[in-house]
């Protein structure tokens, strides 16, 4: 897609992407997981579900995540996302693999996904099964993307790094060329839903991450390092990354929200059409946020280095517009790491 | 090979949106997105299996102001380029 094209879908906050979670109920009990502990699991029925993905259509969606909890947990799973496919969505699943059995990869593929991604926690059940708390977890997760992959489905391995799991990151990166699958590391560990801070203790730390970062990405570019500083003291969105303006989250129950960690409801698409809620006065508000608004970041020496995000700073620290704590000590770092990257004529220091 | 009388299709493997006549298409197991110009993004809509390449011709001629030969010599090639991509089937 060309620039231009993403621009104007971000311009017209057509919500291009959706997260659907269909189910916050899971199989597994992962000892980082965001959702609270004491979960609801009321749910909207498959019919409630289709009308959302209708009004999406209609508003200009195109890619479609199902994730849960676990999918597959819902028995009407396969009508939804059957229904998605009619309306033309381009559809990725999220999923803990467990579930997935000859029968149920016959009629993944059927739907033609663009891709089908796995939660891995570890290169073996010693430790993937540590963190799901449920025995035996890894062996079925990799059966599900070995039963995949025979079929010519894409598969991607999503890997959250924690105090847990980080030593063994090459590990896992070694069991993705195995499996010839994707891979994808992410190092932030949010607080629960419910202002639980019970995950933190699982999170790394930023030099950590720095490290790891440093080795698995190119050297970044200095000079839109420097561009970056200069565009987000004057106009840049509070949201940068696209949520509540091209992305948004419906909740199991049909909220409209940003993105997945940033719950601040739009409205409820069941309760009123999912337009109404998405051009509601919350949203608009959250829209015409400006990072020049944002009370201390803005006057930061760090801000060209740090990667906020808006949802963390209101989970865990509270304040939408306030520093996030986390991504503070990240900026520092990545201002140290990257200033010896420059002194060392771009050669990685780390 | 695309002629004047195959119709074409859109395959199963295809996700598609059109936001302001221009079509935002995806194909399972791929991130490539391609979007299209309005004279493509017609043709796209067109792609239906009920319409022939010779009346797709006719209504790119009449909407978008272009000689009937050039139309038909454009809607073949953007079929068989969207064919060689398995966006499009093509049926004789």
């Amino acid at each position: 897609m060309t620039v231009s094209t993403m621009e104007r879908i971000r311009e017209k906050n057509i919500p291009f992407y959706a997260l659907i979670e269909l189910t916050h109920r899971c199989n597994l009990g992962c000892c980082h997981c965001y959702l609270p502990t004491n979960r609801s699991t009321d749910e909207l029925s498959a019919d409630q579900f289709k009308d959302i993905l209708a009004q999406l259509a209609d508003a200009g969606t195109l890619f479609i995540t199902f994730s849960g909890g676990e999918v597959f947990l819902r028995n009407d799973f396969f009508k939804i996302a059957t229904y998605a496919r009619e309306r033309h969505f381009a559809i990725r699943i999220f999923t803990n693999g467990t579930l997935i059995d000859e029968k149920v990869v016959d009629k993944i593929k059927d739907l033609n996904p663009l891709s089908v991604e796995i939660s891995i926690y570890g290169p073996d059940s010693r430790l993937h099964d540590r963190i799901t708390n449920v025995p035996g977890s890894f062996d079925m997760s990799v059966k599900a993307i070995r039963l995949l992959k025979e079929k010519g489905i894409e598969v991607g391995i999503k890997t959250p790094l924690m105090t847990l799991n980080v030593g063994s990151y090459k590990e896992v990166i070694s069991l993705a060329h195995e499996l010839k699958v994707k891979y994808e590391l992410n190092m932030i560990i949010s607080p629960k839903l419910d202002g639980s801070s019970e995950p933190l203790s699982y999170r790394i730390d930023g030099l950590e991450v720095s490290k790891i970062v440093s080795k698995e990405l190119p050297v970044p570019d200095i000079t839109k390092i420097k561009e970056k500083f200069r565009n987000l003291a004057s106009k840049d969105d509070l949201l940068m990354c696209g949520a509540g303006r091209s992305s948004c989250l419906i909740s199991p129950v049909g909220e409209i929200y940003p993105c997945a960690i940033l719950r601040i409801s739009f409205g409820n698409a069941v309760k009123q059409p999912f337009l109404k809620g998405w051009q509601s006065s919350q949203a608009i508000k959250l829209r015409a946020m400006k990072f020049c608004d944002l009370r201390t970041c803005a006057e930061c020496e760090l801000v060209a280095y740090c990667n906020r995000c808006a949802g963390i700073a209101l989970l865990e620290d509270g304040d939408l517009l306030g520093p996030a704590k986390f991504y503070c000590e990240m900026a520092k770092i990545n201002k140290e790491s990257l200033t010896k990257i420059n002194q060392n004529g771009g050669r990685n220091a780390i | 090979m695309v002629s004047k009388d195959s119709y074409i299709n859109k395959t199963d493997k295809v996700a598609y949106r059109i936001i302001d006549h221009e079509a935002m298409v995806v194909t399972s197991g791929s991130n490539k997105l391609y979007v299209f110009n309005r004279v493509g993004s017609k043709i796209w809509e067109l792609a239906n299996g009920k319409t022939n390449i010779k009346e797709i011709a006719g209504t790119i001629h009449e909407k978008f102001n272009v000689a009937y030969e050039q139309a038909l010599e454009d809607t073949i090639e953007f079929a068989e380029e969207l064919s060689r991509k398995t966006l499009l089937e093509v049926k004789s």
